[in-house]
């Protein structure tokens, strides 16, 4: 089987450079049969690199063991899901997964435009086959999955996955983000086609429109899927560290929303086009970079899982794509001309420019804070680190900047804002934010924030204040619009208030897409907020002692350990009190793993409610169970984060949900019905993480005691009374895993 | 030939004629040429470089400097009170206070050389003596590092060379 | 279950490999035949593609000039300009379609339809007219749409004098209720005609 999948990866590496050479004809002479090679040359390296991929998985599910990827990340015991995982949980896998996301889009484009955009296309295609066949000259010399043993090293078992990322997330972590860089390949190539052909027209504008919200939309899951991953399994009881690997995926998004911000622009008012074009370029290099950086092992980080020595050939592939795109941009920096001027600096206009500068500084700071260590090691070789407070003091401003002008950008008039726009649109979100923002925090304050017990620093409490008071202006400016447009539907067309809340959403899909996109950013920020009140604790506790932490009083009432096939479960029961009452129970735990007894890992207990999130972590324990501690965190508004994740990506959808046109594109024609259906559970999809989070947190499936099922009769009480009959040092030394493997 | 085709045929000819002047109204009629210095491109790129600059500054004085044991000893007084991340091995028999409880005192050491850290949080379960850990904190006046973070570099064994026959476990 | 994937890639993969090298294995006469290259239609989609872009941007212009996000100026200007553009695309439709039967349906009924009004239709006139109907049937929100054309100019709101269109309800600007007359009927049966129009003319498009 596995010589298919090698033949599959140099037959797609062959076509693509053939494609390359038949696409620059079709596109220098515009000869139809070109045309036509070159179109499906793109459809079969994307065959060709889907083979190689169900080669690779193929071998997975079998266990394969001949080939060293496969003997490396999977073993016979892992259910099918994780052995999914293991196709894009190391290096050369998840490299063939961008390839294959790449030429998947790729098709797509070229199938979709099939009519459309005749003079770009060509290149199109040519972009995205250099692309493909520079990560295809990667993957085949630098890291192939294919790769087989001689016949004598043969492994019989595999290594398993790291059990930290054997978690559903992590499953669907990678994948997001790796689709989310490689379908930055399809608005890059448009741009750059656009500098080839020196036709700087709306036409890649409007391309390179739709086509950015894809990978927006699969940056921004696979980030909030990451930050969940880290907040669940890391047991430091936050989403985001700015750890480098992070900062990489992050930067892309920045300017990408940059882009979709100034791309509006342009389409409008004829303006900014070389900025447009530069921003496409360099978002696209920065997903390389990022790439590259965490590949390289160039920056330490929790994700070194994925790093080898690709390294130089990433930076090779980042280097010519850098040298080409700047020399064509610099080439035709003459002919992108802005059509328009910036009438006023206080338009609409104006607004999203200065948009895309916060934007683009706060890409700057986050670049300066990854790279920096790096610079000063190479000048002067000494190691340093930039922490979390620089970035955080650097960012919180610049963001509430944006939130700022997120409000104002939503209500303010094109070309010029006179008076009466100000007037109009302006004072009642202004009313709003000056009458409930105070109001609102002080019902919290006077109802929960008291009682947690929290004296936030001056700073930290502006800070917060005026999130919340910016997230009540925006609110009001997107509630205000949503008011206006459902008041001008029912008017014209008697419609229910839902028909015509729907309805707009149909016929406005970008703009009101857009405002519930404003609207998940707006709960992200208040979630942002409630960090000022955020408690941080670790707590020792003996058998039975109590403490109390905010109003919640936790008492530590001993272990348990329980075994199964793959791994050692320790499970401390932690009830939680609060108001004299018994709220919940809560079971903080440790796994480990028979494969890796030096690695175990936490298995966090969290309760989470719109208002705040109650963290357990078990650290670490006496063998015996007479004293454990633990890192406890209560989070207020920590839910809101997860929250505005999921409409983010529900607006996002709204915005790029297909019109009846390009469903005749696809040549798919559904009943309305149909499109309903479909609608609802994209919907529905959407919401899930949501609804696994609140059962998670309500029930015992997100707590260590999930096991439960599997092994009630192996489970050993650790706490060490005089009744128990078993010994004691049975608890956690390695044999006992021996024992149960 | 009917009428209205002869009609057809005059109107199609006559709009096959029309220039493309209304078809792309806001086609660029060839940007102004700019006279004089580009004032907004030259701001713009000042205000640009001083905030760079600033948060260059900004940043050498926020970032905390990195060591080995034996670095941060040999630097003695220059970093007392300074906030640093130190790196070392952590000495067999020098961990005091148990787990499970809060509040305790090792030594670190590299390349012979030791240094005493007191961490008042929970000790990571993985960690034990003879693991590389890396210490955040602030050193007191004697050198001793009280470290607010502890960081625990665990011997991974799903990086490095794949296993083989003779070693399915390789690099554990 | 995975082995039918790899299946179903080997074929995808040799189908669409055989249909690369295709262009390049006919007979000379064959080749050509492909490289005749299809100007018409290339034109058709991308005036198609024009025409789609400008109604969308008439209709986000008509949804800033009803929440008041631009000046009445900046409306009238940019709304005129769209529509000068929108009718230059289509104009370049028709002359690509000229002399198809569709086309002579809808003059004859615009000539029906305009006989009512007893003036001598000026050709020109009654075509800028049939194409601002269309860029407002594209525009899919009939409503939304006021139309400074002769023909129904002369229906305007009482309150506000805003100009209407016929199917018009209320006014957009004030909420004002439109009083109807017998205008209708034969609107109704004229839009139903523009929209088989519309439909004969799409298969030609995405061929």
């Amino acid at each position: 089987m596995n010589w298919i999948g090698m033949f599959a990866i140099y037959l797609a590496l062959y076509v693509s450079l053939v494609g390359i050479a038949l696409s620059f004809v079709a596109g220098r002479t515009g000869s139809r049969r070109f045309v036509l090679a070159s179109r499906f040359s793109a459809y079969t390296v994307f065959g060709a690199v889907s083979l190689a991929s169900a080669a690779l998985l193929h071998a997975l599910v079998t266990h394969d063991f001949s080939l060293q990827y496969v003997a490396s990340f999977s073993d016979q015991t892992m259910p099918l899901f994780y052995l999914m995982g293991a196709f894009w949980g190391g290096q050369a896998g998840s490299l063939l997964f961008w390839i294959f996301k790449a030429t998947l889009f790729t098709a797509l484009a070229v199938y979709i435009n099939r009519n459309s955009y005749q003079d770009f296309m060509p290149w199109v295609i040519m972009v995205c086959l250099t692309v493909a066949a520079g990560l295809l000259i990667i993957l085949t010399f630098g890291s192939n999955p294919f790769e087989a043993y001689t016949v004598i090293d043969d492994p019989t078992v595999g290594k398993g996955l790291n059990p930290l990322l054997q978690t559903p997330k992590m499953v669907l972590h990678p994948p997001a983000l790796l689709t989310g860089m490689a379908s930055m390949t399809i608005p890059f190539a448009f741009a750059v086609a656009a500098l080839i052909t020196g036709n700087f027209s709306n036409a890649w504008v409007e391309a390179a429109r739709k086509w950015i919200l894809i990978p927006w939309l699969f940056l921004s899951i696979g980030n909030i899927l990451g930050g969940m991953w880290a907040y669940e399994e890391l047991g430091w009881g936050g989403y985001w560290a700015w750890d480098p690997v992070e900062n990489a995926a992050f930067l892309p998004w920045l300017t990408s929303t940059a882009l979709i911000h100034s791309l509006m622009i342009q389409e409008r008012r004829g303006m900014l086009k070389r900025w447009n074009v530069g921003l496409m370029i360099g978002t696209f290099l920065l997903t390389i970079f990022g790439t590259y950086i965490t590949r390289s092992g160039l920056i330490e980080s929790v994700h070194s899982f994925a790093q080898s020595d690709i390294g130089p050939f990433f930076l090779v592939f980042l280097l010519t794509m850098m040298v080409l795109s700047t020399g064509l941009f610099v080439w035709r920096w003459k002919d992108m001309f802005a059509e328009q001027r910036l009438d006023s600096p206080i338009s609409r206009e104006a607004t999203f420019i200065f948009n895309n500068w916060l934007f683009l500084s706060m890409t700057g700071v986050v670049m300066f804070g990854t790279m920096w260590p790096k610079i000063k090691e190479a000048l002067t070789g000494q190691e340093i680190a930039m922490g979390p407070p620089w970035f955080d003091k650097w960012m919180v401003p610049l963001g509430l900047l944006l939130m700022l002008l997120m409000g104002i950008g939503t209500i303010i008039s094109w070309r010029r804002a006179s008076w009466k726009n100000f007037q109009n649109n302006f004072i009642v979100p202004i009313a709003a934010m000056l009458l409930i923002s105070p109001a609102l925090i002080a019902v919290y304050w006077n109802l929960r924030g008291v009682h947690l017990g929290v004296n936030p620093d001056g700073m930290e409490a502006g800070y917060a204040m005026t999130s919340v008071a910016l997230c009540i202006f925006v609110t009001a400016t997107i509630v205000q619009e949503f008011y206006r447009g459902i008041r001008a539907r029912r008017k014209m067309h008697k419609e229910s208030i839902f028909t015509a809340t729907i309805e707009l959403c149909i016929k406005q899909k970008r703009r009101y897409g857009g405002f519930i996109v404003h609207l998940g950013m707006v709960f992200c920020f208040l979630a942002f907020a409630g960090n000022a009140l955020k408690i941080e604790k670790d707590v020792s506790l003996r058998l039975g002692e109590s403490v109390t932490i905010g109003d919640f009083t936790m008492t530590y009432e001993g272990l348990t350990e329980r075994n199964d096939r793959e791994k050692t479960l320790i499970v401390a029961k932690v009830p939680v009190v609060q108001n004299g009452k018994l709220r919940f129970n809560l079971h903080p735990g440790k796994a480990i793993f028979h494969a890796s007894p030096q690695m175990p890992t936490s298995e966090i207990d969290i309760r989470s409610t719109p208002l705040e999130d109650v963290y357990v972590a078990l650290v670490n324990y006496e063998p015996n169970g007479s004293v454990a501690a633990f890192k406890v965190f209560i989070s207020p508004f920590t839910w809101w984060f997860w929250f505005g994740g999921v409409t983010l990506v529900l607006g996002t959808l709204i915005c790029l949900w297909p019109t009846r046109d390009s469903l005749d594109k696809l040549r798919l024609s559904p009943t309305a019905l149909g499109r309903a259906a479909v609608f609802g559970a994209a919907v529905g999809l959407v919401f899930s993480p949501l609804i696994v989070w609140t059962v998670e947190s309500e029930t015992s499936w997100g707590s260590s005691l999930r096991f439960d099922k599997i092994t009630l009769e192996a489970n050993t009480p650790l706490v060490p009374n005089s009744t128990s009959t078993l010994p004691v040092e049975k608890a956690i030394s390695p044999d006992a895993t021996q024992d149960a493997s | 030939m009917t009428d209205a085709q002869k009609d057809y045929e005059v109107r199609r000819q006559r709009l096959a004629s029309l220039d493309d002047e209304d078809l792309y109204d806001d086609a660029p009629k060839r940007a102004p040429e700019r006279t004089g210095t580009n004032w907004g491109l030259l701001i713009g790129i000042l205000v640009a470089f001083v905030a760079i600059a600033f948060i260059v500054f900004d940043g050498l004085e926020a970032e905390t400097y990195f060591f080995s044991v034996d670095q941060a000893v040999e630097k003695g007084e220059g970093i007392y009170g300074k906030h640093v991340r130190v790196k070392g091995v952590v000495e067999t028999g020098t961990i005091d206070g148990t787990a499970g409880e809060l509040g305790h005192r090792f030594k670190i050491s590299e390349q012979g050389v030791s240094m005493s850290v007191v961490y008042a949080k929970a000790l990571p379960d993985t960690f034990q003596e003879g693991v590389e850990v890396v210490a955040h904190g602030r050193l007191d006046d004697q050198g001793t590092l009280h470290a607010d973070e502890i960081l625990v570099k665990c011997p991974s064994r799903y990086e490095g060379q794949p296993p083989t026959a003779l070693d399915p476990q390789a690099s554990l | 279950m995975t082995l039918l994937f790899v299946f179903l890639a080997l074929i995808f993969t040799a189908f669409t490999l055989y249909k690369t090298i295709r262009p390049f294995l006919g007979s000379r006469q064959g080749q050509l035949r492909v490289e005749l290259l299809d100007n018409e239609l290339r034109n058709i989609e991308l005036l198609v593609a024009r025409k789609t872009a400008l109604v969308q941007s008439l209709r986000e212009l008509e949804y800033d000039w009803q929440t008041t996000k631009i000046s009445e100026e900046d409306y009238t200007r940019f709304k005129k300009s769209y529509e000068r553009q929108a009718i230059g695309i289509m104009r370049r439709l028709d002359a690509i379609h000229g002399g198809r039967a569709w086309e002579q349906n809808i003059d004859d009924e615009l000539n029906r339809r305009l006989g009512d009004i007893n003036q001598e239709p000026d050709p020109n006139q009654l075509l800028m007219d049939y194409y601002l109907e269309e860029v407002d049937n594209a525009m899919d929100d009939e409503a939304l749409i006021s139309k400074q054309s002769a023909t129904t100019a002369e229906i305007t709101c009482e309150k506000c004098e805003k100009p209407l269109t016929a199917d018009d309800v209320f006014c957009a600007r004030c909420g004002h209720r439109v009083a109807h007359d017998t205008t209708e009927q034969s609107d109704e049966s004229f839009s139903e005609n523009s929209k088989t129009a519309n439909k004969s003319l799409r298969p030609e498009v995405t061929q």
